[in-house]
């Protein structure tokens, strides 16, 4: 699959979010600084998200880029990189 | 060897009957019938009511009544907050179920026909997985003790209470989370097994009736937990009822068809009660098996008379499949809820459907309506005494001896 160029990380952020909510998490606790355990977001949201991602975006995660990852913002942050 | 008995003190059910084993019990009693169009669906329960959105998400229907039944025997033994009250890592749980996520594995099938590998949901294993009930347990109510699941068709959670029994004598446990549930109500098992010649043409349930053309499929499940005895006393819990005997046998003649001579059910039958250290005259009532079948009506009547002799024509035996039809793994634990409810009444609820008994099959089957059970006797313990039988595909017969 090729990365889709044309995608901003306002879309992708928006994406992620999305993706997180259908996976259970509340909608209103999502704000940055949240960590992931609060979230209740674990490792298999993250391999559900991955899934996402490559589909939808061309993009290949690796979940080593997750080992230092505590919030959501840092979760994004990584994601967004990969667009770069 | 520790022949004690295991303390029962919780119990939760959700079945075609509604939601709790109260439910199970007094409608059933009352002649209440789950079954509709053939078949004992949940109809009544909504996962949601009970867990959150990602918890619904991450399970399959058979670990959600594991969930919520568990809940509900958590509660009614005293567990605060629905945590063991005991060292966790001497808690225990094991728990039957025959197929597991079966829907979700379909679904997914088709996903990698239709897309390919990459849109198979990561989550398939851990959703589907027959043992995912126990680990979604651990994580609610906090116990650390070994786990698992046992698959032994319609025998599973008889199996799996009979192992929880046998973890506690052998202290390897100071409780045990038991039961088990099944919920694969989806067209393809249903015709795998309507092609296997095992489900009611008409889809009418009538264990022992001349009438009788199979079983009816349900879904549901029951937890119970055991304790010692000891320790439930030490913490001021209350004690519903004994699990004080298990015994197990295999038929070893046909992959489905029980032994018609019920000689090696009869064997269960015998080694349950000697387990428990008790006489066949102590017997005060069976649950039966009772699936509505050919063959298992025909079998279990002769193993009851092989194995308890004259005695089996002067007690009640009954089968609660008539109202809430077969839950395959969530089967036995069903019953031994049922089986114990219904000693802590002192009545045997009637097996519905039943007018016209087939010739030969000569038991009191308890048509109508229930029947009063005896008070115990003046010089015993306090306590009647019933049989739960469970007989499954495979020939794996599972008893256990329950006490109220």
């Amino acid at each position: 699959m090729v990365l889709k160029t044309s995608t901003t990380p306002e879309q992708m952020g928006t994406r992620i979010l999305e993706a997180l909510v259908e996976f259970g998490a509340d909608p209103d606790a999502m704000h940055p600084d949240a960590t992931l355990e609060s979230l209740e977001i674990d490792s298999l949201d993250m391999f559900e998200l991955a899934q996402i991602l490559h589909q939808e975006f061309g993009i290949e995660v690796n979940p080593d880029d997750f080992e230092d990852v505590a919030t959501l913002g840092d979760a994004q942050a990584v994601l967004v990189g990969y667009l770069k | 060897m520790n022949k004690q008995p295991a303390a029962i003190t919780g119990v939760g059910a959700v079945t075609p009957l509604g939601v709790g084993a109260g439910t199970l019990f007094e409608r059933w009693r009352d002649g209440v019938c789950g079954l509709e169009d053939g078949l004992g669906e949940c109809r009544d329960f909504d996962a949601s009511e009970y867990m959150s959105r990602k918890q619904v998400r991450r399970t399959e229907r058979f670990v959600q009544f594991g969930v919520v039944a568990a809940r509900e025997a958590a509660e009614q033994a005293g567990w605060e907050d629905g945590q063991t009250p005991c060292d966790p890592h001497r808690v225990a749980c094991v728990l039957g179920v025959s197929l597991g996520g079966t829907q979700v594995l379909f679904d997914q099938y088709q996903t990698l026909e239709e897309k390919g590998a990459d849109a198979v949901w990561p989550l398939t294993i851990p959703v589907s997985m027959p043992n995912a009930t126990p680990a979604v347990l651990a994580m609610a109510h906090g116990f650390r003790g070994e786990s698992r699941a046992i698959a032994s068709a319609c025998s599973s959670s008889a199996q799996a209470i009979g192992e929880g029994v046998r973890m506690l004598r052998q202290d390897e446990a100071d409780a045990v989370v038991v039961g088990g549930s099944e919920a694969c109500l989806t067209p393809f098992i249903i015709a795998a097994f309507k092609m296997a010649g095992a489900l009611s043409r008409s889809g009418d349930c009538r264990p022992f009736d001349e009438r009788r053309d199979g079983f009816v499929m349900a879904e549901g499940g029951g937890i119970l937990i055991l304790e010692k005895p000891e320790l439930v006393e030490a913490r001021g819990g209350e004690i519903l009822g004994y699990v004080s005997g298990y015994g197990s046998s295999t038929d070893g003649y046909h992959l489905t068809a029980p032994a018609e001579d019920g000689r090696i059910c009869a064997h269960a039958i015998r080694s349950a009660l000697a387990d428990a250290g008790r006489r066949n005259e102590e017997v005060d009532y069976v649950n039966a098996h009772g699936t509505s079948t050919d063959a298992n009506d025909r079998a279990e009547t002769n193993a009851l008379k092989v194995a308890l002799g004259e005695h089996a024509y002067e007690i009640p035996v009954s089968s609660t499949k008539s109202v809430v039809g077969h839950s395959i793994g969530g089967a036995g634990a069903v019953e031994a809820i049922a089986t114990l409810l219904a000693l802590r009444a002192r009545q045997a609820p009637p097996t519905v459907g039943l007018e016209f008994p087939e010739e030969g099959l000569d038991l009191d089957y308890v048509p109508g309506k229930a029947a009063t059970l005896p008070a115990p006797d003046g010089d015993g313990d306090g306590r009647l005494v019933a049989l739960s039988n469970s007989f499954a595909f495979g020939g794996h017969n599972a008893v256990l001896v329950i006490e109220a």
